[in-house]
């Protein structure tokens, strides 16, 4: 499946949105400002997502996911890369990476702090789309794992990997630029009739 | 199913759960407030029931919780509050008064009469003073490094002052030494062969050029301990130190292959020495081999001469000061630069089998690839 020009805009608008909201209450949080960039929307569908690590790379990531059922059912997810997860914990709690650049040590008290931070990504995200389109949807409870992308699709289910939206932002927390993620996967079905709500706000 | 039915549906469960549970409906008031939250609150269920949240624990007013607990109720998400990023959402003090660190989860249920959000508190005390704990010791360690470096900094440049003052010192020593040499040379020539006083002043010269030899000796290693260890190329080491010893007819027969030790600057003075008493007492010697070898624990490397080797008697005082025909100072300050970083060195050749010199070299203090 393709999105034309105006969807894909659409839907980023949508997710502009949520992430604004997100950058708001993680300021507030924080008392950093925190400023996230307009996110690039692409869609990766089909056959392709087995492609997808030529897009987002191999390597590992941070990452919170959230389910989610109802007029569309798939999974979302948001992801860092892990030394992006490490700055990001570093400007939040203050514990300074080790000589290798990483914060393995208290990892677990930083994957609650980054499971935090991807849930209110994820929440400015969902509420967004869902509030804008007039839906309500059921959620599962957010998980945190680090894996590589492919594997966190897999894990998706092999009826919501038909369609992977993938909207890239950056944060930037104290002069410091923080790349991060937000997946949306969805079947075929579930795209088709968020697709359909958004041209229906269109019109 | 009715706020009320679901409440009293879940209420046993509630209580025997080990998580701290809250029920609120859309206008935060409380409907469930299960035994473990009342163990830590110290405010009954019978307390709690039917009183407005925020009123109860203004905090929560705060947009940081404000905002979220509403998107919650509105239909988003469930939302997760750290213990990093946030004070304990129901403040529940230990006994011994320290705070009770929460993971705190708010989730939306849809009830016939209304909306409920349910507020689970998980106590991650325990995880998160172990992580306290483990801080304080990490950023005791960095304290101590920090104090380290500031002694080594000071040592440093105490090191370099002294080198400055003995620098000064040798200099006018050396001065007066040539003036001491100059006018016994003069008082040599003066005197008439075979007299007392002609054997007295030779007595003299030869002191005084000895004094002179130890003195500008010591200003070869001035520097020693005074830079920071790092790793060295055998290879292009005993190249260089070879190319300085002019070495005639010898030829320097080196193992192929990466071979870097950690060791201070001063390295090349010890292949120098060894290279220098080779052609100095190695009588006739025409080839010096360097072969390495690395053991599970310790590496070795050889460095072999085919002269006449050290006599017996003086090997085992080898290493010592004043031991040897010359300086006597060579082999010695050799040990010393090689023991900065752990490194030893024996003497393991045999009378008329040539010099046979092993360092022995620990294992983390050898590279044997090449890093960039």
């Amino acid at each position: 499946m393709n999105l034309n020009k105006n969807e894909l805009d659409a839907l980023r608008e949508l997710v502009n949105i949520g992430v604004g909201k997100a950058a708001g209450i993680l300021s507030e949080m924080t008392g950093s400002k925190i400023d996230l960039s307009i996110p690039v929307i692409h869609l990766i569908s089909g056959d392709q997502y087995q492609e997808i690590e030529a897009v987002l790379g191999g390597e590992r990531y941070s990452a919170v996911r959230l389910g989610f059922e109802g007029a569309f059912t798939g999974t979302a997810f948001s992801i860092f890369p892990a030394k992006s997860a490490d700055i990001l914990i570093a400007a939040i709690t203050g514990d300074e990476p080790d000589h290798c650049g990483s914060l393995t040590h208290f990892h677990s008290i930083h994957a609650e702090t980054l499971m935090e931070v991807g849930n209110i990504l994820i929440n400015g995200v969902m509420g967004s789309i869902t509030n804008i389109l007039g839906t309500r949807l059921i959620y599962t409870l957010p998980s945190y794992s680090e894996q590589a992308v492919a594997r966190l699709i897999e894990e998706a289910g092999s009826d919501q990997r038909e369609n992977v939206i993938v909207a890239q932002t950056r944060m930037f927390i104290q002069n410091l630029n923080i790349e991060g993620k937000i997946l949306l996967i969805m079947g075929g079905e579930s795209l088709d009739i968020l697709i359909k709500k958004i041209q229906e706000i269109q019109d | 199913m009715s706020i009320s039915e679901f409440v009293r549906s879940i209420m046993l469960f509630a209580d025997l759960c080990p998580v701290g549970i809250c029920i609120i409906d859309e206008k935060k008031k409380i409907h469930l407030w299960n035994r473990m939250l009342a163990r830590w609150s110290g405010r009954s269920g019978e307390e709690m029931n039917g009183e407005h949240l925020d009123r109860i624990y203004p905090h929560l007013n705060a947009p940081s919780y404000r905002h979220r607990i509403e998107q919650v109720l509105d239909g988003g998400p469930p939302a997760i509050f750290s213990s990093q990023l946030h004070a304990p959402f129901f403040p529940c003090p230990l006994p011994d008064g320290r705070v009770r660190l929460q993971h705190t989860s708010v989730i939306r249920q849809d009830k016939s009469d209304g909306v409920l959000a349910i507020i689970i508190i998980e106590d991650i005390t325990e995880l998160g003073y172990e992580i306290e704990r483990a801080r304080s010791m990490r950023d005791q360690a960095l304290e101590e490094v920090e104090e380290r470096r500031k002694v080594e900094k000071a040592l440093l440049f105490t090191n370099r002052k002294l080198n400055l003052l003995s620098g000064i010192t040798r200099h006018d020593i050396l001065n007066e030494v040539t003036v001491l040499l100059g006018n016994a040379t003069f008082l040599e020539e003066m005197l008439p062969a075979g007299t007392d006083e002609k054997k007295y002043i030779n007595t003299i010269i030869r002191s005084t050029k000895r004094i002179q030899n130890q003195i500008s000796f010591t200003s070869d290693y001035e520097g020693l301990g005074g830079e920071e260890p790092g790793w060295f190329e055998i290879r292009d080491v005993a190249r260089k130190a070879f190319s300085l010893i002019r070495p005639g007819n010898i030829t320097l027969d080196i193992q192929e292959g990466c071979f870097q030790i950690f060791a201070d600057p001063m390295l090349e003075k010890v292949f120098f020495n060894l290279f220098e008493n080779a052609m100095r007492h190695g009588g006739g010697v025409t080839t010096i081999t360097i072969r390495y070898d690395t053991g599970p624990d310790e590496s070795m490397i050889s460095v072999a001469d085919d002269g006449v080797g050290i006599p017996a008697s003086l090997r085992n005082t080898l290493f010592e000061k004043g031991v040897g025909n010359n300086t006597g100072l060579g082999l010695f300050l050799s040990r010393e630069i090689l023991l900065i970083t752990g490194i030893s060195i024996e003497e393991a050749g045999g009378e008329g089998e040539g010099a046979r010199f092993l360092i022995h070299v620990p294992n983390e203090m050898v590279r044997r690839e090449k890093r960039l």
